[in-house]
């Protein structure tokens, strides 16, 4: 069983899979697999994979006839995966250099069950997201000792034990923002959540037809995938005032805020996603959100569907984009 | 998604694998997919597998590129299923016509988390039923405690179950032969509403060369053996006292299996004996402390847990005597 493997979604990434590849398999430690899951991918993503796999016997290829989503299409590789631990890596992303010694390092050090460290978004001009708890909180952690913890949500900043992803339930689920109930059932589950301060990722945030940044009404899925969490949370008995509650709900506003507003989507589908998140809201909570009085408006505009005040307040904020801009 | 989730994993079945799929795709009741997980099968199964996927819309084909074995494939196809039930089958056996209708009218009328089947095991042409029979007050929805005899077949097929049950169990797709054990096992200690249905399902081609029946005894019992293991940590992973009545289930089974394994005649005495070493160690490693099911196995586990062969032949010899005279005219019948 190596220490680690590395499963990995494709579909549609063939500019992308090279370079993703090269910097997994290139890297210094040696002791992992890669379970590389071609999602009926469109493009030649199917042969540059056997391609690979003849050559480093560590390449598994896992093959599905029908295009699904990333979120099953994990599953399917975690379940062959056989590695102690597992990252779900993106298949147009790429890790940094010596990225798996740290890890594999920081994971003896810490017997951690879950190991977030920190990751570079690159577009025009690149991005650090750092993974950075609180200096009073002591490592290893739980997650209701540090709850924004859950800010970074997307499924490739942590490396995770397998246990711990059997423990949450396997939570691999269809549709797009698949990672927020994903990352949010790891969290609930994990017993020793450890940092490593370091770059070990790469995000390409600026990819045109990567799913995050098609303006299509996969989009409306974030209202699905909030009420997982939420299911989540009752099901875990987190009592209505706890500061897990508050962290979701926030997490919830400020994409509750910006995917309405995304401009690529039409206006019906924009609409429909703002009365959907507003119905949600209702539904789920009596919490009231502290925050500044920014957070406070874009609450009620959204809690209460205020469709014409989140436009104008959209319209004022690209307004002044564009003035600073000038 | 569609009410029935249907899994196979597929490992060189190729003469038997057109059956299989057929007694699935033409069933009266439609709203099901197929999922097909290619186990890097060295036949022509994979290409079998894409044309039904070409021609049919709810067959999905997952495609492994080295053998992982029917756990871990069953577990990449359940990654896959949408539906709200599963059924994992296996690909050289087939199911009966109009099975999947009474599969789910049953279930629609029992709210079951897990519905029993009766199977037929074919050999050749014969077939013989196989029907579940539990004693009498067992209640129609029961739980695994009201009736152990749930597990005496662990066969995966032998059951349909909702996809909640399986990750409620902790998705129990272990590696290895015989890995069904610990999975269904699983199953049953979470299933909360089970049922049966009397109905001759699923047709179990038994005998064919190079399926796991197939394999040499001694290793299929170290296997067994290493199987209940995982049945015992999955009871200790719940947090289960040492004296609660699953541990007890679990080794009533694990010791009636011994017995079973030390008794198969067509074996050299020195096997069967080197079977029942294995067995007595296992039970004295993990079963002793737990609680008897009933006077039968109460002295199943003394002679199990003696460790010694003659008192087992002893009791063996005892039983078959008492079934003798049983059998003849003069006996009480």
């Amino acid at each position: 069983m190596p220490l680690l493997s590395i499963v990995i979604p494709i579909h549609g990434v063939e500019p992308y899979l090279r370079q993703c590849l090269d910097s997994v398999l290139g890297q210094a430690f040696t002791d992992f697999e890669v379970v590389a899951v071609d999602d009926a991918s469109p493009d030649n993503c199917g042969n540059i994979l056997q391609e690979y796999a003849a050559r480093d016997p560590r390449v598994r290829v896992v093959r599905r006839s029908s295009a699904g989503d990333a979120g099953p299409a994990r599953g399917a590789g975690f379940a062959v995966a056989t590695g102690d631990h597992v990252w779900f890596v993106d298949g147009d992303d790429w890790l940094a250099d010596g990225a798996l010694e740290a890890i594999a390092g920081r994971l003896r050090e810490t017997s951690a069950d879950m190991l977030c460290f920190d990751a570079v978004y690159r577009a025009a001009t690149d991005t650090v997201e750092r993974f950075r708890p609180p200096a009073a909180v002591p490592e290893p952690f739980r997650f209701a000792d540090w709850p924004g913890a859950f800010n970074s949500a997307k499924a490739w900043c942590r490396v995770v034990s397998r246990d711990l992803v059997v423990r949450a339930g396997s939570p691999f689920h269809a549709g797009a923002f698949e990672d927020l109930p994903f990352t949010f059932a790891l969290l609930l589950a994990a017993r020793r959540i450890a940092v490593l301060p370091r770059v070990c990722y790469f995000y390409r945030a600026d990819r045109p037809t990567s799913t995050m940044n098609t303006g299509s009404d996969r989009k409306l899925a974030v209202v699905t995938q909030f009420s997982r969490v939420f299911d989540q949370l009752d099901r875990a008995g987190v009592p209505a005032d706890d500061p897990l509650r508050e962290v979701v709900l926030h997490r919830m506003i400020t994409l509750g805020w910006s995917v309405p507003g995304d401009r690529s989507l039409p206006l019906p589908a924009r609409r429909a996603l703002l009365r959907g998140l507003s119905e949600e809201f209702r539904r789920r909570c009596s919490v009231h959100l502290r925050g500044s009085i920014r957070d406070r408006l874009r609450r009620r505009m959204v809690v209460h569907d205020m469709w014409w005040a989140h436009r104008v307040w959209c319209a004022g904020a690209a307004a002044r984009d564009l003035v600073r801009r000038s | 998604m569609p009410a029935l989730s249907v899994i196979v994993p597929v490992h060189g079945v190729e003469p038997y694998l057109r059956q299989c799929l057929d007694s699935v795709l033409t069933q009266s009741f439609t709203d099901l997919e197929l999922i097909a997980v290619d186990d890097a099968s060295p036949d022509n199964c994979g290409q079998i597998l894409d044309g039904y996927a070409t021609r049919d819309p709810r067959v999905r084909v997952i495609h492994l590129d080295r053998n992982v074995g029917q756990g871990p494939a069953r577990g990449a196809g359940f990654a896959t299923a949408t539906g709200d039930y599963v059924w994992f089958i296996d690909s050289d056996d087939w199911l009966a016509e109009g099975a999947v209708a009474a599969i789910l009218d049953r279930i629609r009328a029992t709210a079951a988390d897990m519905l029993l089947l009766d199977s037929a095991f074919v050999a050749g042409g014969e077939s013989t039923v196989h029907p579940m029979q539990p004693p009498p007050g067992v209640p129609e929805v029961f739980r695994f405690l009201d009736w152990p005899g749930a597990f005496h077949n662990p066969a995966p097929w032998t059951r349909v179950v909702t996809r909640e049950l399986v990750v409620r169990a902790g998705l129990p797709f272990h590696p290895g032969w015989h890995q069904d054990v610990p999975f269904t096992f699983a199953l049953l200690v979470a299933a909360q509403r089970i049922a049966l249905l009397r109905r001759v399902c699923y047709f179990y081609r038994t005998g064919r060369p190079g399926s796991i029946t197939a394999k040499p005894a001694e290793a299929r019992c170290r296997m067994l053996i290493e199987q209940s293991r995982r049945v015992y940590e999955h009871l200790d992973s719940r947090r289960l006292p040492p004296d609660d009545p699953l541990r007890g289930v679990a080794t009533q089974w694990l010791v009636l299996r011994g017995f079973v394994g030390s008794a198969q005649p067509d074996l050299p005495a020195p096997v069967r004996r080197a079977i029942f070493a294995q067995f007595a160690a296992a039970y004295r490693r993990h079963g002793r402390a737990t609680p008897a099911i009933g006077l039968g196995d109460a002295v199943r586990r003394r002679v199990l847990g003696s460790g010694s062969w003659w008192t087992y032949r002893a009791y063996a010899a005892a039983g078959a005597t008492r079934r003798l005279i049983r059998r003849s005219p003069t006996g009480r019948g």
